[in-house]
């Protein structure tokens, strides 16, 4: 459904976007993960048409972005990071004008948005000026505005930033729902647990490029697969060369304070924690766990997501 | 094209929905017309008023009597001083004084002098009616005093500019006294000089102007207010994302600011109308005579105006900068184009100035509709001159407001 391909925008001497390609199925969430700047919100301008490539093509279900804008902008369903709703209007209004410039009309049109205003849990508060609504109420408004038009593809930046647990979860709900009926979705987020659990695939961004991509499974097989260790402590006496010969064991970080190893499997995490002792080690705490999508981006880029 | 119509109405609706519209679109001009109604009564129509012209003869002969009486007429009160009557009397408008000697000086053949004095607080109409008064009771005077000497006694007369007019027979002051008081035989047709055109005033000026002026204010106001609380919310840019060519979204925007201009218009015109056929307000003053010329001109200038709003729209980053700076340029425009005062009062260079502003084109196309009773074809040029600002504000606008394709 979108595939792009070697996608960048430079902005003077700023690079935001870096040769990025991938490719989303058809009825499947792709997601972007990465800090804030690191070029997610570029990317979905660019491939909505809001910014121009400095190189790269996008294609959406088959058609160049370049050679032909509208019928691309026709299949897409846009939900930017900022809410961009009328707030002098009611939520009904603003659906109605949005399918309007669709060419959505009368009974099509009201039918329509009363199905979104259900889906986004509106409807009880629809003729309501906008201004009045919290910010949980006007982000799933904004949502449901990208969806009027019914897309095959929607893009969807940071759509739960700054909202409550119920709004997010309604909002997630909401995705969940569309990509069920056939839509693409392509979600852009600096939340690993929501990247972790609502998409099929993820793109680990940093400065603009793609470090890693995959499914879920394939970008945690990345990491090894075995258990993370994480020792806080005092390591300055203590060369890294000593711990690296335990057997089992692989440094994925060292400073003075704090180091992490990915214990492989088949190797006994209490035979390596004895073996660390026994280097000379002061430890004031150890933990033990699963790695998730958090320690590949620290693999990957040496700094955690929310740095 | 049906999304561009969409966007213009769309936009139409929340303008009109704002409460302050009540205000500046129907209250405030109508509280203007009701206030010119006020203080320039039912027009400048010199026939429907009496001009004080009073004169103060320092002469007191025969001659500067029926100098006198040649200055009266229909419309001009005329009230004769002695000097010293005039020294102890202050003239509020004008006065004309008759010097002493006047009558003598005549006769021995010289020239004698007429002087027509005017105070500041005088008003201009009616200061230059006297002039003109003074100008035919001239030529009617000399026409007299032709027909006069031609047929009057040489020898007597001759005597009389020897030995001064106590000599002359009071038979012949009397003869020359009826000729005045007959009917002239010289007939003096007094019209506007120049372009043959009066200048603008009373309702003629300030009910054109004051359309004028809340048009553009409206428009400017309105539009770039809305249009920069949209770059700031987002909404602009998101239209952007819809599958819309960005000059539809601008020729979207524009034409919702012209419908806007166009309602503020049409909100005047039928008030007014309202108002002046219920004899709510004193005015003769009525639009739906030059209808004709009225609607092509106010979508000429209702559209220039909306091309300057999207223009300026760009260039404001907040809309606390978008309100004031739209009321200063929409207060300048009206001011330097002739909406407040006619442009024919104002320095040469403000009138050059005026032929950049679609202000001043605005109120040229009216005056000639409305003033100079030219019909229709009296706004082509004024409409092509709008069109061509719209072009160039419109061009400009789709650079400044950028929506999308940085």
């Amino acid at each position: 459904m979108l595939r792009v391909e070697h996608l960048t925008k430079s902005f003077g001497e700023l690079i935001a976007v870096d040769g990025l390609s991938f490719t989303a199925e058809a009825g499947k969430i792709f997601g972007l993960l990465g800090p804030n700047g690191a070029g997610k919100t570029t990317t979905i301008s660019m491939i909505c048409g809001l910014l121009r490539p400095s190189s790269g093509s996008v294609h959406v279900d088959g058609i160049d972005l370049g050679a032909d804008p509208i019928a691309v902008k026709r299949r897409l369903g846009v939900v930017p990071q900022e809410i961009a709703i009328y707030e002098d209007l009611s939520a009904v209004e603003n659906l109605r004008f949005w399918g309007g410039i669709y060419g959505l009309r009368g009974a099509a049109l009201r039918s329509r948005c009363e199905e979104l205003l259900r889906l986004v849990g509106l409807a009880d508060r629809s003729t309501e000026p906008v201004r009045v609504f919290s910010g949980g109420m006007k982000r799933r408004l904004n949502l449901a505005m990208g969806l009027v038009h019914g897309p095959k593809l929607v893009l969807l930046d940071e759509p739960t930033a700054g909202i409550d647990p119920q709004a997010r979860l309604n909002i997630l709900q909401v995705v969940r729902d569309i990509v069920a009926e056939g839509t693409t979705v392509l979600y852009t987020t600096h939340y690993l647990e929501e990247a972790e659990h609502l998409c099929d695939e993820l793109a680990i961004m940093d400065h603009g490029k793609i470090l890693a991509q995959g499914s879920i499974s394939e970008l945690k097989a990345q990491l090894g697969d075995g258990s993370l260790l994480t020792l806080q402590g005092d390591f300055d006496p203590v060369q890294p060369e000593k711990v690296s010969a335990i057997g089992g064991l692989r440094t994925l970080e060292w400073s003075a304070e704090r180091a992490r190893f990915m214990v492989e499997r088949g190797a006994s995490v209490g035979t390596v924690l004895e073996d660390l002792y026994g280097s000379g080690l002061h430890l004031r705490d150890v933990q033990i766990k699963e790695p998730n999508l958090e320690d590949l981006f620290l693999k990957l880029t040496g700094r955690e997501l929310r740095d | 094209m049906r999304a561009l119509v969409h966007i213009a109405v769309q936009d139409l609706r929340m303008h009109l929905a704002e409460k302050s519209s009540i205000f500046f679109l129907l209250l405030m001009p109508l509280g203007f017309v009701f206030f010119f109604s006020m203080i320039n009564g039912s027009g400048d129509e010199i026939t429907e008023v009496t001009v004080a012209l009073p004169v103060v003869d320092r002469d007191g002969g025969f001659l500067a009597k029926a100098f006198v009486e040649q200055l009266r007429g229909e419309n001009f009160r005329v009230e004769v001083y002695s000097p010293e009557e005039a020294d102890t009397t202050v003239f509020g408008t004008r006065f004309v004084e008759i010097a002493e000697g006047f009558t003598d000086t005549i006769l021995a053949g010289g020239q004698a002098k007429v002087l027509l004095t005017r105070r500041a607080s005088s008003n201009m109409s009616y200061d230059l009616a006297a002039e003109v008064r003074l100008h035919e009771a001239q030529v009617r005077f000399l026409g007299n005093l032709i027909r006069w000497a031609g047929a009057a006694d040489s020898v007597a007369v001759e005597e009389a500019v020897e030995e001064s007019d106590r000599t002359l027979d009071s038979a012949e002051k009397g003869r020359f006294l009826a000729l005045v008081a007959e009917p002239s035989t010289v007939t003096v047709a007094s019209e506007f000089a120049g372009r043959g055109r009066p200048v603008p005033s009373g309702m003629g000026q300030s009910i054109p102007g004051v359309m004028v002026m809340f048009v553009v204010m409206t428009v400017l106001i309105g539009g770039s207010e809305a249009l920069t609380k949209e770059k700031q919310l987002g909404t602009l840019q998101r239209l952007a994302t819809a599958p819309l060519r960005r000059l539809e979204i601008l020729a979207g925007k524009t034409l919702g600011l012209t419908l806007l201009g166009l309602t503020q218009a049409a909100v005047l015109i039928v008030a007014t109308e309202l108002l002046v056929r219920t004899k709510l307000i004193s005015m003769d003053f009525l639009w739906t005579p030059h209808l004709l010329g009225l609607v092509p001109l106010l979508v000429c200038y209702c559209l220039c105006a909306a091309a300057l709003g999207v223009f300026l729209s760009g260039l404001f980053r907040t809309t606390q900068q978008a309100e004031g700076l739209a009321w200063l340029i929409g207060m300048v425009l009206s001011g330097i184009g002739g909406a407040w005062w006619p442009l024919e009062i104002m320095p040469h260079s403000m009138r050059v100035l005026g032929n950049f502003l679609p202000t001043a084109w605005a109120m040229k196309g009216l005056h000639g509709l409305i003033t100079f009773g030219l019909g229709p074809t009296a706004v082509i040029v004024p409409c092509i001159a709008l069109l061509a600002m719209a072009a160039l504000f419109w061009a400009l606008g789709s650079r400044t407001l950028r929506v999308a394709e940085r």
